[in-house]
């Protein structure tokens, strides 16, 4: 059982230092701006925390997710979902067993699955769980706007079940306004992301513990 | 459920909330609002409900009395709590579905009216089983360890969660969330239109 009042603690990454149980984060950004780096460092800091972990990757960057991760906690509680269809099989050194495939972006099923077997395979012996959907940019390559929307109405009402944290990336550039404002509705926080001076800089919304405004990212 | 969508009642005295959550629901539910319980009533007694979201204060009859008078009458309704208060012990005893804490979001929202309008499709047992969880998430998230150690209520609604458990087969009862959704992420993949 979660133990009351769970938060996930994001250390010095962002200006705000926790996120409730069940809370779902939307990232988003430019190229560059450090997305996969701020999903990737989100969670290694639950690493010492008994915390499980998920990253579910479109982009094939299972490489980079696992060095930005390893950069920071062992990865003993990591898990991954590689949905590019590749079949380039798990990271060198990484166990096979802790890394699910799903034929493509657009296998949705495919990736609820994976999920399932991951909170089955964790299941009581982990205090809570963050899960990184990195893109939703990808996504949206493989199937349309409505279908990406109620998959990811789904998939963060599932998270908020179990009680996740979860961090969804999505590059803005890519998509009209419109778009990336339905999206934003879906989630609880939105963190934005950008390059000032070769800085990376981060915004928060959606928390009121967040101060107003840009600050560098942790 | 008479229409062809589902049918959702939002009863809160802030007229603000109530079309707030109008807003993110009328996309997908028949919704209606009412600023009292007692006229909340009335069209319960006169209009096929779904799904009641009740606002727990309110001037008048209160959310709580509002639930036991909806129970009374035996409205075969599914009702979620939509408060601001912190929960207490007090909520054990009460009949409501759900319990949702404000400041609420669109997709919880919605994501509690999803939840309970399949719920009702289930039968009794399984829907006690999921209000008793219900009120244990409330309180796990409200309370501190030591209250709940101290408790008798919470052990009380702990051991009867368990029972119901084994009863239905706990891996069963489990179950039951996981196979809505994998349901529902097939439905959006095979949905063409």
């Amino acid at each position: 059982m979660m133990s009351e009042g769970k938060s996930y603690d994001v250390g010095d990454l962002l200006p705000v230092s926790s996120f409730d149980a069940g809370t779902n984060v939307l990232v988003t950004g430019s190229a560059g701006s450090g997305k996969t780096y701020l999903g990737a460092r989100i969670l290694a800091e639950g690493a010492d925390g008994n915390e499980g972990s998920l990253a579910v990757t479109t982009d094939g960057n299972a490489d980079e997710i696992l060095e930005l991760y390893r950069e920071k906690a062992d990865d003993g509680s990591l898990h991954f979902v590689d949905c590019t269809g590749a079949g380039s099989g798990s990271p060198d050194g990484f166990p096979s067993d802790r890394f699910e495939t799903v034929s493509s972006p657009g296998d949705m099923t495919g990736v609820g699955v994976a999920f399932e077997k991951y909170t089955k395979r964790v299941g009581e012996r982990v205090e809570g769980s963050r899960v990184m959907y990195d893109s939703l940019t990808t996504l949206l390559r493989y199937v349309d706007q409505k279908r990406a929307y109620r998959f990811v109405d789904i998939l963060t009402g599932r998270f908020r079940a179990e009680d996740c944290l979860s961090v969804f990336t999505l590059d803005g550039g890519t998509v009209d306004e419109k778009t990336s404002s339905m999206f934003t509705h879906e989630f609880d926080v939105e963190v934005s992301l950008r390059v000032e001076d070769g800085t990376r800089e981060v915004s928060v919304s959606g928390d009121s513990d967040a101060p107003d405004g840009w600050t560098p990212l942790g | 459920m008479t229409q062809d969508r589902p049918s959702v009642l939002v009863v809160e005295d802030d007229e603000g909330v109530a079309e707030t959550f109008r807003g993110w629901l009328e996309e997908e539910y028949e919704t209606y609002t009412r600023l009292r319980g007692s006229e909340a009533l009335e069209l319960l007694e006169d209009t096929d409900i779904d799904v009641v979201l009740l606002d727990r204060l309110m001037p008048g009859m209160s959310g709580g009395e509002v639930l036991e008078e909806i129970r009374a009458r035996n409205l075969n309704v599914r009702v979620a709590m939509v408060t601001a208060v912190e929960p207490g012990f007090d909520i054990i005893t009460m009949g409501f579905d759900e319990y949702v804490t404000k400041p609420s979001s669109p997709n919880r929202l919605r994501g509690t009216v999803e939840k309970l309008v399949k719920r009702d499709e289930r039968d009794e047992t399984r829907r006690e089983y999921a209000s008793l969880r219900a009120k244990q998430a409330a309180l796990e998230s409200g309370k501190t360890e030591g209250e709940l150690a101290d408790s008798q209520r919470y052990a009380e609604l702990v051991d009867r969660i368990e029972e119901m458990g084994d009863e239905l087969g706990k891996a069963d009862a489990e179950l039951v969330d996981e196979t809505e959704f994998l349901s529902s992420l097939r439905e959006v993949e095979e949905d063409n239109g």
